[in-house]
């Protein structure tokens, strides 16, 4: 079965490039319409005139707070996790519109969903679409792979963990672990803080997305 | 390593990456270059003033600065997208095809950033951004203490240094490289 091609929109004051968007990319099955309190009006909007142009199969409002980027990715990613459990799916992300903890965070979860993200810039009267190059991350392919990956991942903690430790809990020998942290170290998910491994701020956040 | 980033209106998103880079990257050679426009030109200031002090240097390290004025107020028009790419275009090309650019994402307004990221496209590239924790409140009454007292010559306080520039060690860096 082919991906899943979602489009992710954090949606602002201006809904023109929002649209436009939708002319490089063409049979989106979801679109996922990302809003705060203040943008709410917009992203109706938008919603309305999505559904009168019957391009998209299904249209997901998500109101979120958008704080701080962990907190926002949080917030989306349980909404993703929700929607798409165990399906394969391509994320594209039109970034121009929301704050920058918006776009930011959509582009991060393009990066990790192999998808693409994108920017619609105002050129005097007319728009000028710009693809943003993104992290092409192989993160959550190489934790899908095995259901170890994760566990190890997941046993590492807040307050992360000694390998002595680890190899007790997951049941797998030192040589084995040190193989999967050296890989984890390399994707940025994990550092090593004296004798333990701890997880990064992205470590934290993938492993809230792959949990299940 | 070459530490690319635009500087908004606190100066704690360069050395807060700086000081995090320094304690977690094994390249431990940083060529930081501050991007700016004209409208935060007193930041630039202040951060080309503190990395002359002692405890600034202690904690980010012996790291080669460059400040590169874009050379607009901000970025609001078609004019402004050309000059701010012209600017990113040439530190490109100075830096080299091969070396490591660290993207700072923190500061600066978010079309910049955008622009910014498309134009690395086809380097090597990481993506750090900075989650200060301190309140934006503190960080808006100390800025103009700090600014005044620079300006006046008189020594900026442990605590003021500690919290503008390291955001009082409550900071966590989202870091994502390929």
């Amino acid at each position: 079965m082919g991906k899943l091609k979602v489009m992710i929109i954090p949606v602002g004051e201006q809904i023109k490039p929002l649209l436009y968007g939708f002319r490089y990319f063409t049979e989106i099955d979801d679109v996922i319409l990302v809003y705060s309190e203040e943008s709410k009006i917009f992203a109706k909007e938008l919603e309305k005139r999505l559904k009168a142009m019957s391009i998209v199969k299904r249209i997901v409002m998500v109101e979120c707070k958008a704080e701080s980027l962990p907190s926002f990715l949080k917030e989306i990613s349980s909404k993703i996790k929700e929607l798409y459990t165990s399906k394969n799916i391509e994320l594209i992300s039109n970034i121009t519109g929301g704050t920058k903890i918006m776009s930011l965070s959509c582009y991060i979860l393009s990066s990790l969903f192999n998808g693409k993200s994108f920017y619609i810039f105002k050129e005097g009267e007319s728009m000028k679409f710009v693809e943003v190059p993104t992290i092409n991350s192989k993160i959550i392919e190489f934790l899908k792979e095995s259901e170890i990956r994760v566990r190890i991942l997941q046993s590492i903690g807040e307050d992360g963990i000694k390998l002595k430790d680890l190899s007790k809990i997951v049941g797998r020998s030192k040589a084995t672990l040190i193989y999967y942290l050296n890989k984890f170290h390399e994707l940025g998910l994990i550092d090593k803080k004296y004798d333990k491994y701890v997880l990064t701020e992205l470590g934290k956040f993938v492993i809230a997305l792959v949990s299940e | 390593m070459y530490l690319v980033s635009i500087l908004g209106e606190s100066a704690g998103v360069i050395t807060e990456a700086l000081e995090w880079l320094r304690n977690n990257e094994k390249d431990k050679h940083i060529v930081s270059i501050v991007l700016y426009s004209k409208n935060v030109k007193e930041e630039v200031e202040v951060l080309r003033k503190v990395l002359k002090d002692k405890r600034v240097k202690e904690r980010i390290g012996d790291v080669e600065m460059k400040f590169r004025n874009i050379g607009i107020e901000d970025i609001e028009n078609e004019k402004d997208i050309k000059k701010f790419e012209k600017t990113v275009e040439k530190i490109l090309k100075d830096i080299g095809k091969n070396e490591k650019i660290v993207v700072n994402v923190s500061g600066g307004r978010k079309m910049m950033v955008i622009l910014l990221m498309n134009l690395i496209k086809g380097r090597n590239f990481s993506w750090l951004n900075i989650i200060s924790y301190l309140p934006r409140e503190r960080i808006a009454e100390l800025g103009s203490i700090i600014r005044e007292k620079l300006d006046s010559g008189i020594k900026l306080e442990d605590e003021e240094i500690n919290d503008y520039f390291f955001s009082g060690g409550k900071y966590k860096v989202f870091y994502f490289s390929r």
